[in-house]
C-alpha cells in the first residue's frame, strides 16, 4: 500500500534528458514488446505493492500464494490487468500503472470478489467490471486528495470502500454469495503460533492457508528481512492482544480480521515509512497493538451499518502514526524515509549512510565566522570564561606560520594579527541584535561591564541564534532586521568588552538575549589543521585549542573538474579485471541528465547506470549509484564520493559508502535485519589528496570488516580541465576508467 | 665553469697580502653625540644565510653568486595568501614571472598553489615547463604575440587585453580559429601616486575603459570575464590599493548594472615595494615599507563594496613578485681592490656590478660583510667590476677599510636582479638555493664561454678570408650561388613580435 506521492523513488524517478528522451524502463526484456512489458510489469508490482514493494520478482511468488486457491487467485489476477487497462484507458499517470500503484487495490477487492462470486453470471460480471472502475477511481481520487491536502498515502482504504460497495450489492446479484461469503477468508483458520501466524499472512492475499501464507513469507524473506521479522512482530503482538489483553474475550466481529491488520500495520511503520531502527520497532509493536484496540472499537460501530472491518484498522492506525509524527517541528525517531517504494533495506542502509556522510546536530550548517584560517585559542570547558552556562563559547586567533599571534610586543591591539579582520555570518540568518560604540580595550585590560562588548545577534533558525563579540567600534556594517547570507561581512575583529587581547567570541544561544546560556555548536564542512597528520576535511567538528580552521574556499580549477551540465557527453574506457569474455577494455558512454526534480545525474545506457551527483559549490559530492558493479560510474561512486574542490598540498577526509552498492560481504545479508537496531555496516573510507604535477591524486582506502567489503580508489584529476583516470578496487575486484569528454556533436 | 673567470682567483688568497700604506683618515668631530663613536653605523657581520656558513656556498659555487632562501619565500607566499585570505573569500595569487623566472623559484612558487603571471610568450612557454596547466596561466603586457595568445586563448588562460590593437587582433584571431573566449581588459587610473601609470591598458578616468568594454561587446566575439589593473611599482602608500580598488569596484558594479556583465575576475597587479630602499628614499625599508598585512587590508577594503553575493564573488588575483621574492634573494660579493679617489672618497671593487644588478640605478643596497671587520667606517663608492664608469653598486656607503678578499653580501636582490643581469664583460655567476632544511643546491650553473657563444654564428666569407673561393663569384646574390650569410633564423615568436 504505497505513499507514491510522499517523495519520488529514485528508481521510480522521471528522468528525463533535456532533449526529452525518457528514461530506461524498470525491466529488460528485450525479446517481448514495450506495451507487453509494461503490462507485465504493472500487473506483478500490482501484487508486491501490497507490501509496498515494486518487485517483479516478488510479485510472481505472491501471485503463486494466491493461486492456492485458484478461484481467488484467478479472479485477483483478472481484476488487475482490468483494473491496469482501465487506467491506461482513461489516461492515468503511465509509470504509476507500470509501478503497480493503481493496481493493488483492484487485487485485494477482486479477490474478496472471487471468494464470494460462486458462477460467472451476467451479475457476478458486470459487478466485477463496476468494482474495476469504482476501485481505480476511487484510488486516484483518494490518494489525490490526501497526498496534497495531509501528504499522506491511500494505503489500502480504496479497498476497503469499494469493497463495502461491493458487499452491499453482491446480495442482490445472482451467482453471488452473501455479505459475509468473503469476510472468512481474510480470517485466520490456524490457530498455532506458526500456522497461525502463516494463515494470517495468506490471508492478506484472501488465502488464509498456511501453505499460501509460507510462499507470502519466504518471498516476503527474499525481497526484505527486516519487512519479514516486522511482520513476525505484529503477529506476536496480535496474539498478546488477543490472548493477554482480552482473555480470549475478544468480539468475533473484530478478531475476525485481526492478523493482517497487525502484521501489515507492524510493517508499514517498522520499515516502510520509517527508516528501521530502535524507534521505528517501538512505533510498529505501539501500532500494532493500537490496532487491537481499534479492531474492537470500529467493529463495535460498524456492526449496525452491516459493515465489516476488513482493513479498516492498519489504515486508520497507520495514517494516524504518519500524520502525528509528521508533526514534529525537528527531526527526530523515528525519521521518515527518505524514498517510498525501496524495500526497509534499502531505506535502512541509504539514510544510515547518508546520516553518516551529511549528519549535522544543528538545524543549518554552519561555516566559520571568519575568512582564510584562524587558530582556537580556548575551547569549550576553556580554562577562561568558557565556564558554566557559557561553556559552549569558542575563541579565535590570527597565527602565521611561525606560531606568532602579534607582531612585535604585542603592547598595541594594532600588533595583533586578527585585529580589524572581517568577521562573518556562519549561515543566512536575520541580524536581531547589535551592540556598537564600545571601545577596543588597551591590550591587557578588559572591560566587565560590558562582557561581551560590540557584538552581532544573527537567527538562523527557530531557537537557533549566533553571536559575534568583541568587534571592534564602528565596524559593524549590519543592522538590525537586517537579513545575512552566510559569509556576509558582520564586522571586524576588534578587542571590545571582556577581552584582554584582540580576539573573536563566538556561541550559539537559543534566545535572542544577550548574555543568555549558550547550546552546544559545531562547524561544518570545515578544514581542520592541527589534528591530523594532514589537514582535513571535516563534516561536522567543534574545534579544541590549538586547532586551526578554515572554510574551504574553491578553487576555479578544481570547480571545473565537474562542471557536468546536463546534455555533456562522457566517454569511459572501462578496464576490468576477470573479464569473462576476454575483452580487456570496452567503451561506455554517458550523458549528464537533470530530472523534474533538479537532481543532477550521470546515466549511462549501455549499463542501465546511474550517478547522482551535486557539485555544491566547495564541495563535489556523489549521492548514491544505482547499477551493475562492472560500470565505468561505479568506480566514479567509489573514488569520487566526495571532493573537496580546492588545491591543498595535501588534504584528508572521511566519507561512507553505502554497503548495499559495494556487493554483499558473506553474511550482510542475513545482518540487515540486525544492522537496523545495532552495528555497523556503512564503510567507511578514507579519502587523501596530494597535488602531483598537473593532477591532483585522490586515494582512498576502506579496510574490510565484518560487514564491510575492502575499498581502495584512485582518482587522477587534473584541475582546470577534468576527470582523467578513476581506479576502484572493490573487493578484490578492480575497474580502471579512463574519463574524456565525448567529441563535440552530441546533442547539448 | 670552464670558462668562467672567476676574479677571486685573480688575487691569491692565500698569500697574506703585505700591509699596503694606507693615508689616515681624518674625521669632523661632531658636536652633541654620545662619545666619539657617535651613531657611526656598526656592522654587524652576518656569516650564515638560512644557517649554512657563506663561505661553504662560495666553496662550492664561487663568487659572485645568488643565493635564494626557500624558506624566506614560502614564508612571504603564505603571508600574503593568509592575509589576503582572510579578507577575501576567493584570493588567488600569480606568481610574476618576470621577478624572478628560474625555475626552481618558479616551481617553489606553484607548489604553495600560485599560478604563473607572464608577460611574453617565453614566460608563458616557462610557466607550461613549470607544470602550469594554460587555465592557471596570467597572461598579460603590451606585446603578445600570436601564436602564444593564439595556445593562451585555446587553454583557458587569463588573458588581459592592453590596447585597442590587441582587442582587434584578438577578435580577428577567435574569428579565424572559431573561438569565443573569454578575455579581461587591463585598466589604469590615477591613484594618487606618481608618476601616473598610464601606459598599460585603457584609461579608466576618461571613459576608456568603458569604451573598450562597449567596443569588446560590439565584436561579438569576445566576452569580458575580468578585469586587471596595476597601479604602479614599489607604491609605498598603501592607501593608492584602497584608492584603485575603490574605483575598480565601482566599474565593476557599473558594468553589472549596466550591462550585466559579471566578472570571474579583478586581476590587482603587484607593485607592492619590498624592504629594500630607493635611492629617493629618505628612510630605510623597514620604517617605511606596508606590511603584506596592510598592503592585503588596503586592496581588500577598496573591494569590501562588490555588489555580488558573497559565494558569486570574482576571484582576486594578485600578480606580487618584488613584495613576495626580493628578501629571499641575497649576492653574495667579494673584495677585488681598494682604491683612494681623488676627492678623497675610499672606494672598493668588488666582483658583482651593474651587470648584475640593473637594479643598482634605483635601489640603495644593504651591503653587509660576513666576517668582522676593523677600522673606522668612512663614506665609500663601491664599485662593480666592469670597466664602464656607470658600475656603481652604491655611491655613498659607511664602510670600514675592506681588505681584498672581504665577502660582502648585497641584499634584498630577489627581485629581478637575476633576470636583469646580462652577460656583459663577465659571465653571470651561479645562482643557488638553500632548502627549508638547510640542503643548499645550484639551481642555475655559472655561465660559460660556451653558452655565451652558443648561438653566434660567422658568415662564410669572414671564415674564407679575404679571397673569394675558387669558382665562387664575388658578387653575392647571382643564381646558384649559395653565399648568403648563415644567420639565426627567426623563432615565430620574434617574428610576431618584429611585424607588431
Amino acid at each position: 500500500m504505497p505513499a507514491e506521492s510522499l517523495a519520488v523513488s529514485p528508481k521510480a524517478g522521471l528522468t528525463t534528458t533535456i532533449d526529452g528522451a525518457q528514461a530506461r524502463p524498470a525491466l529488460k526484456l528485450p525479446v517481448v514488446p514495450p506495451a507487453v512489458a509494461a503490462t507485465v510489469e504493472g500487473a506483478l508490482n500490482s501484487y508486491t505493492q501490497v507490501f509496498f514493494a515494486r518487485s517483479p520478482a516478488l510479485g510472481l511468488a505472491l501471485l503463486a500464494a494466491t493461486l492456492v486457491v485458484p478461484r481467488v487467485g484467478l479472479w485477483g489476477l483478472a481484476g488487475v490487468l482490468l483494473a491496469n487497462a482501465i487506467a491506461v484507458a482513461l489516461q492515468m499517470d503511465k509509470e504509476a500503472v507500470r509501478g503497480g500503484l493503481l493496481g493493488y487495490n483492484a487485487l485485494l477487492v477482486f479477490m474478496a470478489l472471487g471468494g464470494a462470486v460462486s458462477e460467472l453470471s451476467a451479475g457476478a460480471l458486470t459487478l466485477g467490471l463496476g468494482a474495476a472502475v469504482l476501485v481505480v477511481l476511487t484510488h486516484v481520487a483518494l490518494s489525490g486528495a490526501l497526498s496534497y491536502h495531509l501528504r499522506l498515502p491511500a494505503l489500502s482504504l480504496p479497498f476497503v470502500f469499494v469493497a463495502w460497495v461491493v458487499m452491499a450489492v453482491a446480495p442482490h446479484l445472482a451467482g453471488v454469495l452473501g455479505v459475509q461469503a468473503a469476510a472468512p477468508l481474510l480470517n485466520a483458520t490456524s490457530t498455532g503460533p506458526v500456522t497461525g501466524f502463516l494463515s494470517a499472512l495468506g490471508a492478506v492475499f484472501f488465502t488464509p492457508l498456511w501453505p499460501a501464507g509460507l510462499v507470502v513469507f519466504l518471498g516476503l524473506v527474499a525481497y526484505s528481512r527486516i519487512a519479514a521479522v516486522h511482520a513476525v512482530i505484529g503477529y506476536a503482538v496480535a496474539l498478546f492482544v488477543e490472548s493477554v489483553v482480552f482473555a480470549g474475550a475478544m468480539p468475533d466481529a473484530a478478531r475476525a480480521f485481526i492478523g493482517f491488520n497487525f502484521i501489515m500495520t507492524a510493517v508499514a511503520l517498522g520499515g516502510i515509512f520509517y527508516v528501521p531502527g530502535r524507534a521505528s520497532l517501538v512505533v510498529a509493536a505501539g501500532g500494532a497493538f493500537g490496532c487491537g484496540l481499534a479492531s474492537v472499537a470500529l467493529a463495535a460501530w460498524l456492526a449496525p451499518l452491516g459493515l465489516s472491518l476488513l482493513a479498516l484498522p492498519f489504515n486508520l492506525v497507520t495514517l494516524l502514526v504518519l500524520y502525528a509524527l509528521a508533526q514534529r517541528p525537528a527531526e527526530a525517531a523515528p525519521r521518515p524515509v527518505a524514498f517510498t517504494g525501496v524495500s526497509p533495506e534499502e531505506a535502512l542502509h541509504y539514510d544510515r549512510t547518508r546520516v553518516q556522510r551529511f549528519r549535522t546536530h544543528l538545524p543549518v550548517p554552519l561555516r566559520p565566522p571568519f575568512r582564510g584560517a584562524w587558530v582556537c585559542t580556548q575551547g569549550n570547558d576553556g580554562e577562561h570564561t568558557h565556564r558554566g552556562a557559557w561553556r559552549h563559547g569558542l575563541d579565535f586567533e590570527v597565527q602565521d606560520d611561525q606560531g606568532r599571534r602579534h607582531t612585535g610586543s604585542g603592547a598595541e591591539v594594532t600588533d595583533w594579527h586578527c585585529y580589524r579582520l572581517p568577521v562573518v555570518a556562519m549561515a543566512a540568518g536575520t541580524v536581531v541584535k547589535v551592540i556598537d560604540g564600545l571601545p577596543d580595550n588597551a591590550v591587557g585590560t578588559v572591560d566587565t561591564r560590558h562582557n561581551w562588548g560590540n557584538l552581532v545577534l544573527v537567527q538562523h533558525a527557530p531557537r537557533v541564534f549566533s553571536m559575534v563579540a568583541h568587534l571592534s567600534p564602528g565596524s559593524i556594517k549590519v543592522v538590525e532586521g537586517q537579513p545575512v547570507a552566510a559569509g556576509a561581512a558582520l564586522g571586524l575583529c576588534g578587542n571590545s568588552g571582556r577581552s584582554p587581547m584582540p580576539h573573536l567570541h563566538v556561541q550559539l544561544q537559543a534566545t535572542p538575549v544577550v548574555g543568555d546560556p549558550t547550546i552546544p555548536m559545531a562547524f561544518h564542512g570545515v578544514q581542520v589543521d592541527g589534528v591530523a597528520d594532514v589537514p582535513f576535511v571535516a563534516v561536522e567538528h567543534l574545534p579544541q585549542r590549538g586547532q586551526t580552521l578554515q572554510a574551504l574556499t574553491r578553487t576555479v580549477p578544481m570547480g571545473q573538474v565537474f562542471d557536468w551540465e546536463p546534455g555533456d557527453r562522457f566517454e569511459l574506457t572501462v578496464f576490468r579485471d576477470l573479464e569473462p569474455t576476454g575483452e580487456t577494455s570496452r567503451t561506455e558512454p554517458v550523458v549528464a541528465e537533470v530530472d523534474l526534480l533538479g537532481a543532477k545525474s550521470l546515466y549511462s545506457a549501455e549499463r542501465d547506470a546511474r550517478l547522482w551527483y551535486e557539485n555544491r559549490g566547495d564541495v563535489f559530492v556523489v549521492y548514491d549509484y544505482q547499477g551493475p558493479r562492472d560500470s565505468g560510474l561505479f568506480a566514479a561512486y567509489c573514488a569520487l564520493t566526495k571532493v573537496p574542490l580546492v588545491e591543498a598540498v595535501r588534504l584528508g577526509w572521511t566519507d561512507h559508502l553505502n554497503p548495499r552498492r559495494l556487493g554483499r560481504a558473506g553474511l550482510a545479508w542475513f545482518a540487515d535485519a540486525l544492522h537496523a537496531f545495532g552495528g555497523k555496516a556503512e564503510q567507511a573510507v578514507i579519502y587523501r589528496a596530494a597535488r602531483s604535477g598537473e593532477h591532483l591524486r585522490v586515494h582512498g582506502l576502506g579496510r574490510p570488516g565484518r560487514w564491510q567489503r575492502s575499498v581502495a580508489t584512485e582518482a587522477v584529476l587534473t584541475p582546470g580541465v577534468g576527470v582523467k583516470r578513476l581506479t576502484a578496487v572493490v573487493g578484490g575486484r578492480r575497474l580502471v576508467v579512463d574519463w574524456a569528454r565525448a567529441a563535440e556533436g552530441g546533442p547539448r | 665553469m670552464t670558462t668562467h673567470t672567476d676574479l677571486t682567483k685573480a688575487v691569491d688568497l692565500s698569500r697574506k697580502p703585505k700591509p699596503l700604506y694606507a693615508r689616515p683618515t681624518l674625521l669632523r668631530h661632531q658636536s652633541g653625540l654620545m662619545n666619539k663613536m657617535g651613531t657611526q653605523p656598526r656592522i654587524t657581520p652576518t656569516d650564515a644565510i638560512d644557517g649554512v656558513p657563506v663561505s661553504e656556498l662560495v666553496a662550492q659555487y664561487g663568487s659572485p653568486l645568488f643565493v635564494y632562501s626557500q624558506r624566506t619565500i614560502e614564508h612571504r607566499y603564505r603571508e600574503l595568501q593568509s592575509n589576503l585570505a582572510r579578507r577575501y573569500p576567493k584570493v588567488q595569487p600569480a606568481w610574476s614571472y618576470k621577478t624572478c623566472y628560474l625555475d626552481a623559484v618558479c616551481r617553489t612558487y606553484h607548489k604553495e598553489g600560485s599560478w604563473a603571471e607572464c608577460v611574453s610568450g617565453m614566460e608563458v612557454n616557462k610557466a607550461l615547463r613549470n607544470g602550469m596547466p594554460m587555465n592557471k596561466v596570467v597572461f598579460n603586457g603590451p606585446a603578445k604575440d600570436e601564436p602564444t595568445l593564439l595556445a593562451a586563448l585555446k587553454g583557458g588562460a587569463v588573458v588581459n587585453i592592453d590596447h585597442f590593437d590587441e582587442l582587434a587582433a584578438i577578435e580577428q584571431l577567435a574569428k579565424t580559429h572559431g573561438l569565443f573566449p573569454k578575455v579581461g581588459i587591463r585598466l589604469n587610473m590615477a591613484t594618487g601616486n606618481t608618476p601616473r601609470w598610464d601606459r598599460f591598458g585603457f584609461n579608466l578616468d576618461n571613459g576608456q575603459a568603458w569604451d573598450a568594454v562597449r567596443r569588446l561587446q560590439a565584436g561579438g566575439r569576445l566576452s569580458l570575464n575580468g578585469l586587471h589593473a596595476h597601479f604602479g611599482t614599489f607604491i609605498l602608500d598603501a592607501d593608492n590599493y584602497t584608492i584603485g580598488a575603490t574605483k575598480v569596484t565601482a566599474f565593476v558594479n557599473r558594468l553589472k548594472r549596466e550591462l550585466g556583465i559579471t566578472l570571474d575576475y579583478i586581476d590587482l597587479g603587484g607593485g607592492f615595494a619590498s624592504q629594500n630602499r630607493l635611492k629617493t628614499q629618505y628612510l630605510p625599508g623597514d620604517q617605511v615599507t606596508p606590511s603584506l598585512a596592510q598592503y592585503a587590508e588596503a586592496v581588500t577594503r577598496g573591494l569590501s563594496e562588490l555588489d555580488y553575493a558573497e559565494h558569486e564573488l570574482p576571484t582576486l588575483i594578485t600578480e606580487t613578485g618584488r613584495g613576495l621574492i626580493d628578501e629571499a634573494g641575497t649576492l653574495v660579493t667579494t673584495v677585488l681592490a681598494n682604491k683612494r679617489l681623488a676627492d678623497g672618497r675610499r672606494a672598493v671593487v668588488v666582483d658583482a656590478g651593474v651587470n648584475l644588478l640593473y637594479t643598482a640605478f634605483w635601489y640603495n643596497f644593504e651591503i653587509e660583510t660576513t666576517a668582522p671587520v676593523v677600522g673606522v667606517p668612512e663614506p665609500t663608492v663601491v664599485f662593480g667590476p666592469l670597466c664602464m664608469n656607470i658600475d656603481v653598486v652604491r655611491e655613498h656607503i659607511m664602510l670600514p677599510p675592506l681588505p681584498v678578499g672581504t665577502r660582502l653580501l648585497i641584499r634584498p636582490v630577489g627581485a629581478y636582479a637575476v633576470t636583469q643581469s646580462m652577460s656583459f664583460i663577465h659571465l653571470q655567476p651561479a645562482v643557488a638555493m638553500i632548502g627549508p632544511d638547510g640542503q643548499h643546491a645550484e639551481i642555475r650553473a655559472a655561465e660559460t664561454l660556451d653558452d655565451l657563444v652558443r648561438n653566434e654564428r660567422v658568415p662564410e666569407w669572414i671564415e674564407a678570408g679575404p679571397q673569394p673561393a675558387a669558382g665562387r663569384p664575388a658578387t653575392p646574390g647571382r643564381p646558384g650561388t649559395p653565399v648568403l650569410p648563415r644567420l639565426t633564423p627567426l623563432s615565430a615568436a620574434d617574428r610576431a613580435i618584429r611585424l607588431n
